[in-house]
């Protein structure tokens, strides 16, 4: 092969690893938030799902896609009080409301899909525009490969150094993360844990829904039931895997990224491997990355526990 | 238990309640969904067979889940250890031609239980030796041997003249009966229904089935008290696992006679909710996975007689579940709303 060619590829991947990671950096944004507050959100593939089916639901009758993200956005937070109230209000199990949401979620997807749509059609909208960012976009392979994505890649990038920013340096950041350390002691001090794990878990939620509306308001333009392909749970476990750091995790999403947009690139070279062995990589490389790291993982202390106010 | 059962109805009929408003708001009859949904699951008794046909499946994985999740192993992972179990049951059927059933089904059987095992040992393990979430690496597995059966079945097992991508057929003799003439029902139910005893018996009357419940109570009390916590933690994944595979290999030996990805309609992921709903005892998991299987089986109908999506099903089946966990926690704790100074 040609030099010119394989840059060419090259570049092409890495423009596809960074699109591919958007949603789930969406979904370990929202996540990362929810778990530092004490609360786990095993609900977020249910929630990206619905995202994701609201989201063209709306762009594709109203002909507009930032009211299609809004609605998501809209019924995401809905997705979150509903995980919020069993959750912190009810103390059940997160974990198993964790996963029953996301069934739920995932089913009403798709009925919504097909009450709109009806049965035998798959129709496609027109989805939002590649921004070219000026100036920086004219750089010479940089530009192509960093400042020509959806708007949406930005916002999630944006949303990184906010919410790193918040956590690591802002009182708000403290209080949050104290929050999931001890709740009592944070209580003590004078902190509303209910409204600070409620918050985090709504705006958590949100956060994956807007994921969920990137795959077909961008990243696809269809819907199709199951479109959300494990993403949710990859958010989940590049939180594990960036150990509860936002900027760390945006690396764990560049990282399923290019495992995702590398195993489509093989599939179509081909080199005689099946290509449900490239299809089935990322997820190989979640458990093993996961073990990589086990030995250093330091979760919120009070991760997954109910707090009770006792008197 | 009568309480339970009350709960379950209750939440039964909040779940229709909901969905009832969803079904007015996209234009349609819920009542004449509804009746529909009843006389397909239960109407006749092609259909009424029909529901238990899909409550075999459903019941092998809410007592599997049930083992799990009394040990507090919190996998989703059996929608892919009931494909594992319908692949080695498969490759059985496909490798072993031309002798007896006598000697091929219990192999069959066998061999569906252990690559469920496997299938779940292996999020187990990452649990106690390097404390990673089973419930992140269960639904990774899922993805990995869903994969890796479409590989099969388009691949080294595939049957070209199938119009769909599937295995080839299996031996007869690797087959199991059908109950009655003209029916689907097949022996797996059969095999199903006698996992209840058996999953009662492990777990109230046997030490391990003591031991597998203090782990799940009381993780640092057990290993104080001398219980190997980790591997009585895997033995209850790897139990769970196994139920979970013989799950798939019903629907190959019983069913399909041969292996595709499509093979489970989900029953990995409501067996989670029947296991959820039963409170994990073996004779609430048969009832809720009899109420999941009509729901299900009767949905087609609904669909047909009044356009409402099949899909609304597993929604109805997690608000059953919602409410049922709210119901449970306002019950057994009095929550009081008190202004805060």
């Amino acid at each position: 092969m040609e030099v010119a060619l394989i840059a060419a590829l090259l570049i092409g991947v890495l423009i596809a690893t960074i699109r591919m990671a958007t949603p789930i950096l969406f979904a370990s944004i929202g996540e990362n938030l929810t778990e530092l507050s004490g609360v786990i959100n095993l609900g977020m593939e249910g929630t990206m799902a619905m995202g994701a089916a609201i989201a063209f639901i709306t762009s594709y009758t109203t002909k507009n896609l930032v009211f299609g993200v809004l609605s998501a956005m809209a019924v995401g937070g809905l997705m979150g009080l509903i995980m919020a109230f069993m959750c912190i209000t009810l103390r059940a199990n997160q974990v198993v409301v964790g996963v029953t949401v996301t069934i739920f979620g995932g089913g009403l997807a798709t009925y919504l899909y097909r009450v709109a749509f009806g049965f035998g059609a798959t129709p496609h909208l027109i989805g939002f525009n590649v921004v070219k960012i000026p100036i920086l976009s004219e750089i010479p392979i940089v530009g192509p490969i960093l400042f020509e994505h959806y708007a949406l890649t930005y916002l999630a990038i944006i949303l990184t150094i906010a919410f790193h920013f918040l956590l690591s340096r802002t009182h708000w950041g403290l209080r949050i993360k104290a929050t999931g350390e001890n709740p009592k002691a944070s209580d003590t001090a004078g902190l509303n844990i209910y409204v600070i794990r409620y918050s985090c878990v709504i705006i958590g939620a949100i956060i994956a829904a807007i994921g969920g509306s990137f795959l077909t308001t961008a990243y696809s333009e269809i819907f199709l039931p199951g479109i959300v392909a494990g993403r949710g749970w990859m958010g989940v476990a590049v939180v594990m895997l960036a150990r509860w750091g936002f900027l760390k995790a945006l690396g764990g999403s560049l990282l399923f990224g290019a495992a995702e947009a590398i195993q489509l690139r093989l599939q179509l070279q081909g080199f005689g491997i099946p290509p449900e062995f490239f299809q089935m990589s990322p997820y190989l490389i979640i458990i093993l990355t996961l073990v990589l790291v086990a030995r250093r993982m330091r979760p919120p202390q009070n991760l997954g526990v109910p707090y009770e106010r006792g008197e | 238990m009568k309480m339970e059962a009350l709960a379950i109805i209750f939440s039964l009929s909040f779940a229709l309640g909901v969905s009832a408003f969803f079904i007015i708001l996209q234009g349609s009859d819920p009542l004449i969904g509804y009746v529909g949904l009843f006389r397909g699951a239960f109407g006749s008794a092609h259909n009424f067979l029909e529901t238990l046909v899909k409550m075999g499946p459903l019941l092998f994985v809410g007592l599997g889940a049930a083992v799990s999740y009394k040990c507090s192993f919190w996998s989703i992972g059996f929608e892919g250890q009931l494909l594992a179990g319908a692949m080695a049951a498969t490759w059985v059927g496909i490798t072993f031609t031309g002798t007896t059933s006598l000697l091929v089904l219990p192999l069959v059987i066998v061999m569906s239980f252990l690559m469920g095992m496997l299938w779940a040992a292996i999020p187990a393990l990452l649990k106690v030796r390097f404390q990673i979430s089973e419930v992140i690496t269960s639904l990774m597995m899922n993805y990995i041997i869903l994969y890796f059966i479409q590989y099969l079945v388009l691949g080294p097992w595939t049957d070209p003249s199938f119009v769909m991508a599937a295995s080839r057929l299996i031996d007869p003799s690797a087959r199991i009966l059908r109950l009655l003439s003209g029916t689907r029902l097949h022996g797996g139910f059969l095999i199903a229904v006698a996992c209840i005893p058996l999953v009662y018996i492990l777990l109230q009357k046997t030490s391990l089935g003591y031991e597998i419940k203090c782990v799940g109570a009381n993780i640092t009390a057990s290993r104080y008290a001398g219980i190997p916590v980790r591997k009585i933690m895997i033995i209850a994944a790897a139990i769970g696992g196994g139920l979970a595979g013989l799950a798939g290999m019903g629907e190959v030996i019983g069913l399909h006679y041969r292996l595709r990805a499509d093979i489970s309609p989900g029953y990995g992921y409501t067996g989670i909710l029947i296991a959820l709903l039963g409170r994990s005892h073996p004779l609430g998991i048969a009832l809720v996975s009899f109420l999941f299987a009509g729901l299900l089986n009767g949905s087609i109908v609904m669909q047909r007689v009044a356009e409402i999506p099949t899909a609304l099903i597993p929604v109805i089946q997690s608000i059953i579940v919602l409410s049922v966990l709210a119901g449970e926690v306002l019950t057994l704790y009095r929550i009081t709303i008190r202004r805060t100074k």
